[in-house]
């Protein structure tokens, strides 16, 4: 088959390599027919996420159809177009019990450096370099799926591919971040990112009872989506400064609940940022430009939800603010499959519609060239679907 | 941390358990770089990043627990000493760890009680033959391609409570070991705790040479504790392989 090949820090390659077989009877083989890029991918492509190595398979937001199950699977068969969330669960440990799948026990089987940065391994994720599994990615004709009744959605006949595709990723990150928000009704919601997962959150937000959502980016053709598809007010943080427009649009409050959607690659203006982006060149630290300004603009006894993805250290962590404001952090990587048949209620009643993020329908071959489009935000790239 | 395991157990293997021998400065210094070091090790890859990885991750292991392993490899640990005596062994290597497994004690203490089922999930030992009620026969893959074989005993048996087992009189290597099975609290299933200690196979020589080829027994418990986790957990030990045969060859390796 063909597969989007990593070769080395910003080396992209499509390549020829094996098929993929039914390895475990709790298998499903998936016939890819959509796979997405991801902010996550550019945090691997750029080196930022360690234990990648030549020959990996990236991408991990898809769909497609099953084209083969292990004796095992009972819920999913033969021929299902389906979506499959890439944080993989096993279903039966503690955490998956609970349904914080992406803390699954049993689906990292190369725990050893995760336990050593982190103290404990998190769930397994296909696409996601060998210290989370080594498990091969999306972006390729076929894909083996572990725990494929766990792990494998069959999508409901009245949703098109292109919003289902989102279901993989996009969407539940972005209500997750919303949700572990605690949003109430009457609060004021900032997002700061308005990618594919920023936009979901703010979705989300209006859909969880937000009162007004404020969105944070500079790009002009992505905030604008932000306004006409999300129904957020804009702040453009090159244009303005975001603690204090903050505080006018609030009445001096402060958003109510603030949800990081940009992750460990923040892009800033200040001092600040000059200093993470020295260290992080050093691969000491992460840029925390995002994180640190929602902190600071949060309101007192509010709530800063994270879905940014962050490796292993930041520097300059505003500490004081938590504890002085009385703030709640949370955060994980998206536990998709508590939310997936929720979202897509939403999708069939229409109070939720990714169908914009996908400004870039390209065929597989083109892949390094979608990559260069998302990574430099180039001809109003949000997200560069591929289709093997 | 948990490349050396160390909540836990009874005196003999509370004691075999890393002392600490490190100040606190050199603790949060040695913690800190060896985070760093394992981090880079991983990006550059290949033969040198791989060493480095090991020192890296015991670096944080030092750094995480007071314990450096790095310096303790040349003499052994008091505890060891201790078992080496009281078994009549030229030395001692000892390791222990602990997992969670989400089942019932009973479900857990019959799956090891037959000791068939140990090489499903103990990567090193390729068959374990049940002799009788008790006695079973080891075959164990050792460094550098060899094999090693012995007799067991199983000495102590309190059904969903505790497992000892001994080798028997002329066994090649000398051995001993014990499980113990404790409700988690919470209806969370079982809290496994397990120790071994065997007698290297040329003294300290042996273990130094054990540990560089990536067998060192309390990096192992760990993995394999984790194995059985997840065969009682989920029916299988998950491989990220595309190909049966792939997966087939051995299982997976867990750095
Ligand atoms: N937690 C999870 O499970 C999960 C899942 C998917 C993605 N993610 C993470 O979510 C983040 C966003 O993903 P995406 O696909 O939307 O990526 P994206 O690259 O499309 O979007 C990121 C956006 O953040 C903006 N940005 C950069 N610096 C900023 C700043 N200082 N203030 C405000 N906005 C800023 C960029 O301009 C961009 O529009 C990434 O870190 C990704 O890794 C997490
Ligand atoms: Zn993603
Ligand atoms: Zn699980």
């Amino acid at each position: 088959m063909r597969a989007m090949i990593w070769n080395g820090v910003n080396d992209l390659r499509v390549e020829t390599v094996p098929d993929p077989e039914i390895v475990s009877p709790q298998d499903a083989i998936v016939r890819v027919t959509m796979s997405s890029v991801c902010g996550s991918d550019l945090h691997l492509l750029g080196g930022y996420i360690p234990a990648m190595k030549p020959g990996d398979i990236i991408g991990h937001e898809f769909m497609g159809e099953v084209v083969e199950t292990g004796r095992e699977v009972g819920k999913v068969r033969k021929g299902d177009r389906v979506i499959v969330i890439s944080i993989l669960g096993c279903g039966q440990c503690e955490h998956c019990r609970r349904t914080d799948f992406s803390c699954c026990d049993n689906t990292n089987p190369k725990p050893l450096m995760a336990e050593a940065v982190w103290g404990h391994s998190p769930a397994g994720i296909i696409g996601y370099s060998h210290a989370l599994g080594g498990w091969a990615g999306s972006h390729a004709n076929y894909i083996r799926v572990p725990f494929a009744d766990v792990n494998v959605f069959k999508v409901p006949e009245g949703i098109p591919d292109e919003k289902a595709l989102f279901v993989s990723d996009a969407c539940p990150t972005g209500f997750m971040g919303a949700d572990l928000a605690g949003i109430q009704p009457g609060d004021i919601v900032a997002v700061w990112g308005c990618g594919g997962v920023g936009q979901m959150a703010m979705q989300s937000a209006r859909i969880l009872g937000a009162e007004r959502v404020i969105a944070i980016d500079r790009f002009p053709e992505r905030l604008q989506m932000a306004a006409e598809r999300c129904g957020a007010e804009l702040l453009n943080y090159e244009e303005v400064d975001i603690p204090e427009a903050l505080t006018e649009m609030t009445g001096g409050r402060g958003p109510d609940r603030c949800i990081d959607c940009v992750g460990m690659e923040a892009h800033g203006t200040g001092l600040g940022y000059l200093y993470d982006l020295a260290k992080q060149q050093a691969l000491l630290t992460e840029r925390i430009v995002a994180l640190r300004e929602a902190i600071h603009c949060c309101r007192k006894g509010g709530t800063v939800s994270v879905m940014g993805v962050y490796g292993a250290f930041v520097d300059k962590f505003p500490m004081g603010a938590i504890v002085n404001k009385a703030l709640t952090i949370r955060s994980g990587q998206q536990h998709g499959q508590r939310y997936v048949e929720r979202l897509f209620g939403h999708i069939e009643r229409g109070e939720m519609d990714p169908s914009h993020l996908l400004t870039h329908p390209l065929p597989l071959e083109e892949g390094p060239r979608g990559y260069d489009l998302f990574k430099n935000k180039k001809e109003g790239c949000v997200r560069a679907v591929f289709t093997p | 941390m948990a490349l050396i395991q160390g909540q836990s157990v009874d005196s003999a293997v509370r004691n075999a358990l890393p002392p600490r021998n490190l100040g606190d400065a050199e603790r949060l210094v040695s913690g800190a770089l060896g985070a760093v070091v394992a981090l880079w090790a991983i990006r550059r890859g290949g033969l040198a990043g791989g060493l480095a990885t090991l020192a890296g991750a015991a670096m944080i292991a030092r750094g995480t627990s007071g314990y450096c392993p790095v310096t303790e490899t040349l003499s052994a640990k008091p505890a060891e000493r201790q078992i080496a005596r009281k078994q009549g062994w030229r030395s001692a290597a000892a390791a222990a760890s602990s997992v969670t497994i989400a089942k019932p004690v009973e479900d857990v203490y019959r799956f090891f009680r037959d000791v068939a089922n140990l090489p499903r999930f103990m990567r090193h030992v390729e068959s374990v033959t049940v002799i009788d009620e008790t006695r079973s026969h080891w075959v164990v893959r050792a460094p550098l391609g060899r094999t090693v074989e012995w007799d067991a005993t199983i000495t102590e048996d309190r059904p969903n409570e505790r497992i000892g087992w001994r080798s028997d009189a002329g066994a090649q290597v000398r051995n001993i070991g014990w499980i113990e099975f404790r409700p988690a609290p919470g209806g969370r299933g079982t809290e496994v705790r397990a120790a071994i200690a065997y007698e290297p196979l040329a003294g300290q020589l042996g273990r130094l040479v054990a540990q560089l080829w990536g067998e060192e027994p309390g990096k192992q418990a760990h993995d394999d504790l984790r194995r059985l986790k997840q065969v009682l957990e989920t029916g299988e030990v998950p491989t990220p392989a595309l190909r049966r045969a792939d997966a087939d060859a051995a299982m997976p390796d867990a750095a």
